[in-house]
């Protein structure tokens, strides 16, 4: 069984810079385009003995269990994936322009990313970037995905929170007992930079773009990735950028596999 | 429907910088301003409505918070910090003590969502304003749509603060008209450009970078610029502020401890005190620390700064309360 819940906000006109104003007067030859849709599969984790199954993820009413074999429920985990590219066959690369997307594994309905305008053509990889380009969390206020009354952004250190994950377990030593990971830091520093591309290749598969198909990329997702380093006694909450939030980055940034494509 | 609205100019003072901001995918409407002001004077930005912007940001001082240390917020809090002025944000870099945020549009996110100042969600004050009988058509006048989201509201309230423009002090028209300093003036301006502008430099008297000057040698209650980088070479860095409108905006330095300009001049003549991170300008050839001035030189500075004020501004009708 498939537990699969995911939100798409899907982002609202931005402004055009002239840049895109140029393009506009100079069009490029007309480009044959579909679509296809990824898929976060939003799980717990992979079976430690038979790798085709996975522990569901579901929020509220689970109880698991860490590595530091503490408890716990998972009551939120939203995440922002971004910057979408699309690889060839012949190695050049497709940027899915304006791709940002809020993903809240917590809620209905089950979905996945829409993606339209996509060249007609065969792709054999593809990249995101999990969070929210520095661009992007400096010029301005937005809406749509990217809207900061979505939640999902700091004020007083501005900026996105690329990652929320939230819970309660007996072994947190926080106020109620709760577990608060919030991660995000896009400032071009080794000290708060906590931006995560991740790279599928797909392998035997490939993504066939036409005009008419509606192709799926199929990823999973483990969300116990997440706190997998994490002693809940110890660091019961990151509520900003810095070193407890990178080293939390780089344990999700390995909590998506490629799984399969249907064309 | 594309709803029926009266530009409003943006220009840049002839003496002043090209700005950072410059209201690209923001058109400054009457509308939009006048909303802006509105909710810069509305406290239902905040949880219990109670704290407005202009709460902490009062027209009569150039928008800081008159005698006030620390600003005050929600529940009679008191914040982390004293409160800036605010004019000439479109020529900013970033905003804030640490400079924690990047861009003029998101400056109010932080007040209202501060536990400790205005304590309210974004989403929250979305939601109150789409149920207002007052704002729901003057959004749909400002903006043209049907529901008010939050970047109409973060776009009003900087259409009215990008506009508060502070460029009609004496210096100014000393500046770019025929008004004359006079003789004390005049000597103060000169010993300011050799002991204070290289950190308070230009027409706007900020070099915007941040520094260490000596207030302390732990800053264990507030490390400043640190806590938006976490880097320890930032430990005790602030914001340099601009000078404008300097004789109004008492008390001074990120926590108000000071209360007047001769105690913030005397602080830079005998009070810095040294840490790893003491600006090198503030370190002197024979290894004591601060900038030398003597009484009357200090007085002098004091004069000149006081022809930073802008009186116009502090009176002017567009800013004042509309309520």
């Amino acid at each position: 069984m498939k537990n699969i819940h995911i939100i798409i906000l899907v982002l609202a006109h931005i402004i055009f810079f002239s840049a895109c104003k140029k393009a506009s007067e100079d069009p490029a030859p007309a480009q044959e385009t579909g679509s296809a849709t990824i898929e976060f599969d939003n799980q717990f984790e992979q079976d430690p003995l038979d790798p085709t199954l996975y522990t569901p993820l579901e929020i509220n009413t689970r109880t698991y269990t860490n590595a530091a074999n503490e408890s716990y429920i998972i009551t939120k985990f939203k995440y922002y994936i971004s910057n979408i590219k699309l690889k060839r066959a012949d190695g050049s690369i497709y940027v899915v322009p304006e791709s940002y997307y809020l993903i809240d594994a917590g809620s209905t309905p089950d979905s996945g990313v829409e993606l339209h305008n996509i060249p007609v053509g065969t792709y054999t990889a593809m990249s995101y970037v999990i969070g929210v380009d520095s661009t992007r969390n400096v010029d301005g206020a937005h809406t749509g995905a990217l809207d900061p009354a979505n939640g999902m952004f700091w004020s007083w250190n501005s900026g996105y929170i690329f990652m929320m994950f939230e819970g309660t377990s007996p072994q947190s030593t926080a106020t109620d007992h709760v577990l608060q990971y919030h991660v995000g830091g896009f400032r071009n520093s080794t000290h708060t930079n906590a931006l995560q591309t991740v790279n599928h290749a797909f392998n035997t598969y490939e993504l066939r773009v036409t005009k008419v198909g509606t192709p799926e990329v199929h990823l999973i997702v483990e969300a116990a990735k997440v706190v997998k380093s994490q002693s809940f006694a110890t660091v019961p909450t990151v509520h900003m950028p810095g070193a407890a939030a990178i080293s939390i980055s780089n344990d999700y940034a390995s909590m998506f596999t490629f799984s399969h494509i249907h064309n | 429907m594309q709803p029926a609205t009266t530009h409003y100019e943006f220009e840049t003072p002839k003496n002043f910088p090209t700005p950072t901001y410059d209201f690209k995918g923001n058109e400054i409407t009457k509308e939009g301003f006048e909303l802006g002001r509105l909710l810069f004077y509305d406290p239902v930005l905040s949880r219990d409505s109670t704290v407005s912007c202009s709460s902490c940001h009062q027209q009569f001082v150039a928008f800081a918070h008159s005698g006030h240390a620390k600003s005050h917020g929600i529940d009679n809090q008191v914040t982390l910090r004293n409160s800036i002025g605010l004019f000439n944000l479109a020529w900013k870099m970033n905003f804030f003590w640490d400079g924690g945020v990047d861009h003029i549009e998101l400056i109010p996110l932080a007040p209202i969502s501060n536990p400790l100042e205005m304590d309210e969600k974004m989403s929250t004050v979305v939601y109150k304003l789409n149920r207002s009988g007052r704002y729901k058509g003057l959004f749909q006048k400002a903006f043209g749509k049907d529901t008010v989201d939050s970047q109409q509201i973060l776009k009003a309230l900087t259409q009215f603060n990008g506009l508060m423009i502070s460029n009609q002090s004496k210096y100014d028209k000393y500046r770019t008209q025929d008004e004359i300093l006079n003789e004390d003036e005049l000597q103060g301006l000169s010993l300011f450009t050799t002991k204070c502008s290289s950190c308070h430099n230009g027409e706007l008297f900020t070099d915007e970078l941040f520094r260490n000057n000596g207030l302390s040698e732990t800053f264990t209650n507030d490390t400043g610029r640190e806590r938006i980088t976490t880097s320890s070479s930032d430990i005790g860095k602030f914001k340099v502020p601009s000078l404008r409108n300097v004789e109004l905006t008492s008390p001074y330095m990120h926590d108000g401890r000071f209360t007047t300009l001769e105690k913030v001049l005397d602080h830079y003549s005998t009070g810095v005190r040294n840490s790893s991170t003491l600006d090198p300008l503030l370190v002197k050839g024979d290894g004591t620390y601060g900038i030398p001035l003597t009484e009357d030189e200090k007085q002098k500075i004091i004069l000149f700064l006081n022809t930073l004020t802008d009186h116009s501004f502090i009176t002017d009708p567009r800013f004042t309360n509309p309520f």
